[in-house]
């Protein structure tokens, strides 16, 4: 089955938007993301192939619906639970604390 | 996890890479640091006044430049240019009868170590998907008239390999060193999506 990611010759999304010209992280989420992936890699816990295949087979609509780095942080959380470098109990956990600690703070 | 049936909690982004990052660091995966290290580097330190350097020396010394369009790979570690994503460059040289432009239709594979990360448009559906069938009505659209008779040749990156164009020299710059001729020498010159400055620009 081809990909959504397989973009090349579909038609339908219109101009390119040129004056997004940025190459700068907009945020920092999404520096953080794009570190920990390349650091996730040079750690070993996956390689490049399963990274791109990851990314390339998140579900269409949502590929379609988020951004670039979204794209990152979702095939992270794939590869880093799927293969049990995390397990999902206590990185739903940590979220968990991390969302407490910060209503803590606006409180 | 799947993510396929959606359970993922409704966290916002910045929570979620926290929370990765954090358990990284605590299980030694990560060193704490380098991710502040990482972006510094990809933020800071890379950009395309790298390529533009090795533009400006390939239109100076025909050696280099022979070097440079045979193993370009190789030319660019003995500049000292080299790392992840230039593993293995090939330099595409723009001529009277070719114009080359690169783009990685699957993602946005780009020649980070003599440019840097990618402008938005580069990664974006429309570039993409449009740069394979329509080449030269993009590249108009960037300001690019390519004439009919110049043939046109896209090159599609992907993870072993990474593409730089290196652009026509433009005229009236004989004699000039290469720190002036790098300053004519565009980003988007070296993408294949525009051309380098005219010698009256500086």
């Amino acid at each position: 089955m081809r990909s959504i990611a397989d973009m090349g010759g579909m038609q339908g999304f219109g101009p390119v938007d040129r004056a997004d010209d940025d190459t700068r992280f907009k945020a920092e989420w999404e520096a953080k993301t794009f570190a920990v992936n390349l650091l996730s890699l040079a750690a070993g816990c996956f390689n490049i192939d399963e990274s791109r295949y990851s990314m390339e087979n998140m579900p269409p609509a949502d590929y379609l619906t988020t951004s670039y780095f979204e794209h990152w942080l979702y095939s992270l959380e794939d590869l880093l639970i799927s293969k049990g470098v995390l397990t999902e109990e206590e990185y739903r956990a940590r979220i968990a604390e991390l969302t407490e600690k910060e209503a803590g703070h606006a409180a | 996890m799947s993510h396929d049936d959606h359970t993922m909690p409704p966290s916002t982004l910045a929570l979620r890479i926290k929370a990765i990052e954090t358990l990284m660091v605590e299980k030694g995966k990560i060193d704490p640091g380098a991710v502040t290290e990482i972006v510094d580097i990809f933020q800071n330190k890379l950009g395309p006044r790298i390529g533009a350097g090795v533009v400006a020396r390939a239109w100076s010394d025909p050696a280099f430049k022979a070097r440079l369009l045979e193993d370009g790979t190789q030319a660019l570690k003995d500049m000292g240019v080299s790392g992840l994503q230039g593993e293995a460059m090939i330099i595409l040289e723009n001529t009277p009868q070719v114009h080359n432009v690169i783009v990685c239709t699957l993602c946005s594979c780009y020649p980070w170590t003599v440019l840097g990360l990618p402008p938005t448009w580069y990664k974006s559906a429309p570039y993409r998907s449009r740069i394979v069938i329509e080449p030269r009505s993009v590249l108009a659209e960037f300001g690019l008239d390519i004439s009919n008779d110049r043939e046109v040749r896209v090159f599609d990156s992907n993870a072993e390999i990474r593409y730089m164009v290196l652009p026509e020299r433009p005229a009236g710059t004989e004699g000039w060193s290469e720190d002036r001729l790098a300053a004519l020498v565009t980003r988007d010159s070296m993408i294949g999506t525009g051309v380098p400055l005219a010698a009256s620009a500086i």
